[in-house]
């Protein structure tokens, strides 16, 4: 960024006091800076790094509610006690299958819904990316109640659709059915995030050159050619900020758990952030709670670092 | 162009009934798409408005068999729990018989979560022109570390904020609960602009430096009229956020003074609550707002997202 247009290096500032130091701050790019950033970063250190570090401090004492004035430290004995829990286990497990699928499943029907979009015309589009948008848009409660009222196993329509087409022949569970449980969990959290990547591979592809397609078309590059050497390494952005924020969302999904299943039936929808819940909250066990959270928090982190080595390699196109 | 013999008749008709046959898959795709996005909120809808007898029909009713917006007037105008039985609010942490603070709960979320997008949009256009325009040491690592700052699950972020809020006084204020969202997603709503503020070409920004413009004003009178999508869409996300959060104000919230409609929600969800067609009209409530901000600003919303998308 050439400075030499600068007006902030114009004026010697000689003043002293308060008045002054702004001043001399106001005279270099840093400390324009700072004032430009310092009131978000202030907040989110504040109220993010503050109760982050915090949250390590609780997670090396023992905080249990129900004995609230005795907190010894114990190091990482939290840590060893939950890496070493059979439930944890099985919440690990089954978040690695949620998470894998729902973000599989969202990047694949995002981008199909997308090329599809982009080869109809702009007057499709118009009206179709604002209705498909909605699911978006609404809380993540509201999802639960919806999909909850669909599934239900008396009265709900996914039944009453299934059975009208022929498909099954009597009323089936699917919240309470251990086998189905945790993938109708899944079609929830993926009708919600689906929008979003579709508009990100949308906008994505919309932003391809078209002469780019002409001059393949001149090669004689195929239908199947263009898209492998033009159309995807374009949406390798778009690829990387769909499964970095999908995964990320999906490592958090509590509400879902909460409205639809409640970890259950049995386990088979405890997913780590719920088992998070249940430890803190039920079991009133702070300290392990903040352990659990930890290192979730530190394993998405190695996996968006991941994506972002494998997806955004310096010196693209 | 290479000149080809003269096409097959044949070898056309082929084409052309590919490119037809491809239309109609593209159409069905689309088809589908709608379906499944709309087809679950009809269903709320439709439950919504008949009578409890009709919702719980075998085979269900695929319209309203009577229309009936009773549900409606009684989540809406039926007075609170504590006028039908003695109910001990401070006792349990939220009232599990369904109540009808359907109206005030909406009002708290909305309170909240504009308060939150003012001072978000506020906060997020200086930094972000902070990121985008200005140099200063560990740029690159400080705009990582708020952005990765958002990985942490909030259920772990709970016990410490809800200390933090308690010590401040603020539980059960909309103070508490604004402090609460902020960070949730300020960074987020930094990472669009800042992205699109990048597109704003320097050569504008030079010119009115020229002009005498400091930075400050700069940002005011030149980034941010050309930067209005992004704005919107930052604006957008934060209050959408904002709106559907459901922890936080489960935990830091206590009497319908603050209470949002994503915890009022949980009333007509709960065992105690048998009715399918209120719960489905508490469930419309909840969704209305966000979803006419959604299909109101969804234009911007495309444009504001797509310097992220395409240039990062």
């Amino acid at each position: 960024m050439a400075n030499i247009l600068s007006v902030e290096g114009a004026e010697p500032a000689a003043q002293a006091g308060l008045k002054g130091w702004f001043a001399r701050r106001m005279q270099t790019e840093g400390g324009i800076a700072a004032f430009f950033v310092g009131p978000a970063l202030l907040l989110m250190v504040l109220l993010n790094i503050y109760p982050i570090l915090h949250s390590f401090y609780v997670s090396v004492h023992v905080y249990n509610l129900k004995r609230p004035h005795r907190n010894p430290f114990v190091g990482f004995e939290n840590y060893v006690m939950f890496l070493e829990s059979e439930d944890f286990y099985n919440a690990l497990i089954n978040t690695v299958i949620f998470v894998v699928v729902s973000v599989i499943a969202v990047a694949l029907i995002g981008l199909i819904f997308s090329l599809a979009l982009n080869e109809l015309g702009s007057g499709v589009r118009k009206w179709a990316v604002p209705l498909i948008l909605v699911p978006w848009a609404v809380p993540y409660v509201a999802n639960g109640l919806i999909w909850e009222w669909i599934y239900h196993s008396d009265y709900g329509v996914l039944n009453g659709l299934l059975v009208a087409l022929g498909v099954i022949d009597k009323y089936q569970t699917w919240l309470s059915n251990p086998d189905r449980a945790l993938y109708t969990l899944v079609n929830a959290f993926v009708w919600k995030e689906v929008p979003l990547a579709t508009v990100l591979f949308l906008t994505a592809l919309q932003a391809i050159p078209e002469d780019l397609y002409s001059a393949a078309k001149v090669d004689q590059a195929g239908a199947p050619r263009r898209f492998w050497h033009i159309t995807l390494p374009a949406l390798k952005l778009a690829f990387l900020l769909v499964l970095v924020y999908t995964s990320i969302i999906s490592i958090k999904t509590f509400d879902l758990v909460y409205i639809l299943t409640e970890g259950g039936p049995g386990d088979a929808t405890a997913l780590v952030s719920w088992y998070t819940y249940v430890e803190t909250f039920r079991n009133l066990q702070f300290g392990s709670g903040a352990s659990i959270s930890y290192v979730i928090a530190i394993a998405t982190f190695i996996l968006a670092i991941g994506y972002i080595k494998i997806l955004y390699r310096p010196q693209e196109s | 162009m290479a000149a080809p013999s003269v096409p097959d008749v044949k070898e056309i008709q082929r084409y052309r009934q590919a490119a037809i046959l491809g239309r109609v898959v593209l159409y069905l795709i689309v088809a589908v798409m709608l379906f499944y996005a709309i087809s679950p909120f009809y269903w709320m809808l439709n439950s919504s408005l008949q009578l409890e007898k009709d919702v719980v029909s075998v085979p269900p009713n695929w319209v309203p068999p009577t229309l009936n917006i009773g549900n409606y007037e009684e989540i809406i105008l039926r007075k609170p729990a504590d006028t039908s039985v003695a109910f001990d609010k401070s006792m349990a942490g939220y009232s599990t018989f369904p109540t009808a603070d359907v109206l005030p709960s909406m009002w708290n979320s909305f309170v909240v979560a504009l308060g939150v997008t003012i001072i978000n949009v506020i906060l997020g256009c200086l930094a972000a022109y902070g990121f985008a325009r200005l140099y200063f040491k560990g740029k690159q690592s400080l705009f990582y570390v708020v952005l990765a700052s958002r990985i942490v699950p909030e259920v772990s972020l709970i016990v410490p904020f809800y200390l933090m809020i308690r010590g401040l006084g603020l539980l059960d204020t909309y103070m508490g609960l604004i402090v609460a969202y902020i960070p949730i997603s300020l960074p987020l709503a930094i990472f669009v602009l800042v992205a699109y503020f990048e597109t704003v070409p320097q050569e504008i920004e030079s010119a009115a430096r020229v002009d005498g413009c400091n930075r400050f004003q700069t940002l005011w009178r030149v980034i941010l009229p050309l930067s209005a999508p992004a704005i919107v869409t930052a604006a957008v996300f934060v209050f959408l956020t904002s709106w559907n959060e459901f922890l936080f104000p489960l935990v830091l919230t206590q009497t319908m003074n603050t209470r949002p409609i994503t915890v009022t929600l949980l009333d007509f969800v709960s065992e105690f609550s048998v009715s399918y067609a209120r719960m489905n009209a508490a469930g419309v409530a909840c969704v209305i707002i966000p979803v006419a901000l959604a299909l109101m600003f969804q234009r911007y919303f495309v444009r504001g997202l797509t310097a992220g998308a395409v240039k990062g």
